[in-house]
């Protein structure tokens, strides 16, 4: 009988595990319905916001927006409605992937069948950290750095063997 | 106590969703693209839309481009909300029989709603007016 004390915990684990998960997941179709995403035209004659499934939430035209051909402004609208889907799409996987986790995001995502546009091969990858840092150099108002072109991947492996944690610049 | 069969659980599951799966390609088969689609009354703009409502298409006409585009963009939203209801119930009729009463009510969750009668009824008036 005492032998089964530690099982018996272990189960009671288990399950609240399990129930822990099945509530994260019941919160699923919430945050992705609260989801949603704008996009606009190059030249900003269109701007759409969708959510999620892509229902159009939101249009706005520009007043030229008439000038720009009635054949052709129709279908504007729904490329950048498609647009709009995209990042209501991510958007609301970074939502799941706050309660849930990378892990759980991404068999979520396999599960649906919609990837989330960032895992894309062609996403946008968004700034290097060494262009973030010159940019803020810049904002506040130290003399600008010279801007650094890809990052120096010729000697990768030996920059990490002479790399001291130490030079790290620390703001505690 | 016998433990449980989870291998025979897991493969009368996958039989079911595959039984399923296949079903709903037939009825789309035969239903043909599931689109909801909505015009306006005197017919310078329609729009048609995916389940969800994702526009898919807009045609304007040239008359359309005199309403100015903030009537124009408002008319496109009535519009898709009108035709996002219709992809709904049609999405509902196509998949409703096969998915069963608990399938069902998780179309609606989804979003994916009968139309009432009526509604439609006044939904056709507006489309022929």
């Amino acid at each position: 009988m005492v032998e089964q004390i530690p099982l018996t915990r272990t189960t009671r684990q288990l399950i609240d595990e399990a129930r822990a998960r099945e509530d994260a997941f019941a919160q699923v179709e919430g945050l992705m319905a609260k989801a949603s995403g704008t996009a606009h035209d190059a030249d900003n004659i269109v701007e759409v916001t969708v959510n999620a499934r892509g229902k159009l939430l939101k249009l706005w035209l520009a007043p030229n927006a008439v000038n720009y051909g009635h054949d052709r402004l129709g279908s504007l609208i729904v490329e950048v409605a498609q647009v709009a889907m995209r990042e209501a799409t991510q958007d609301g996987y970074n939502k799941v992937a706050l309660l849930l986790g990378e892990d759980m995001t991404y068999l979520i995502e396999r599960m649906s069948g919609m990837p989330a546009p960032a895992r894309t091969a062609n996403d946008d990858p968004g700034m290097t950290v060494e262009e973030f840092q010159r940019q803020r150099a810049e904002r506040l108002g130290a003399s600008p750095a010279p801007a650094v072109s890809a990052a120096p991947a010729e000697d990768e492996e030996g920059y990490w063997d002479s790399f001291d944690p130490a030079s790290l610049r620390s703001d505690r | 106590m016998s433990e449980p069969d989870f291998d025979r659980e897991v493969a009368r599951v996958s039989e079911h969703a595959d039984r399923t799966a296949d079903q709903a390609r037939e009825r789309f088969a035969q239903v043909g693209r599931v689109v909801g689609k909505a015009e306006s009354g005197d017919g310078s703009i329609s729009v048609e839309v995916s389940p969800g409502g994702l526009l898919s298409e807009i045609k304007l006409s040239r008359s359309a481009l005199r309403f100015g585009s903030d009537a124009i963009a408002q008319q496109i939203m009535d519009l898709s909300e009108r035709a996002t209801r219709r992809a709904g119930d049609k999405m509902y009729h196509t998949l409703a029989p096969v998915l069963g009463d608990s399938g069902a009510k998780h179309l609606q969750s989804l979003g994916f709603e009968p139309m009432p009668e009526d509604d439609e009824q006044h939904v056709t008036k507006l489309y022929e007016r």
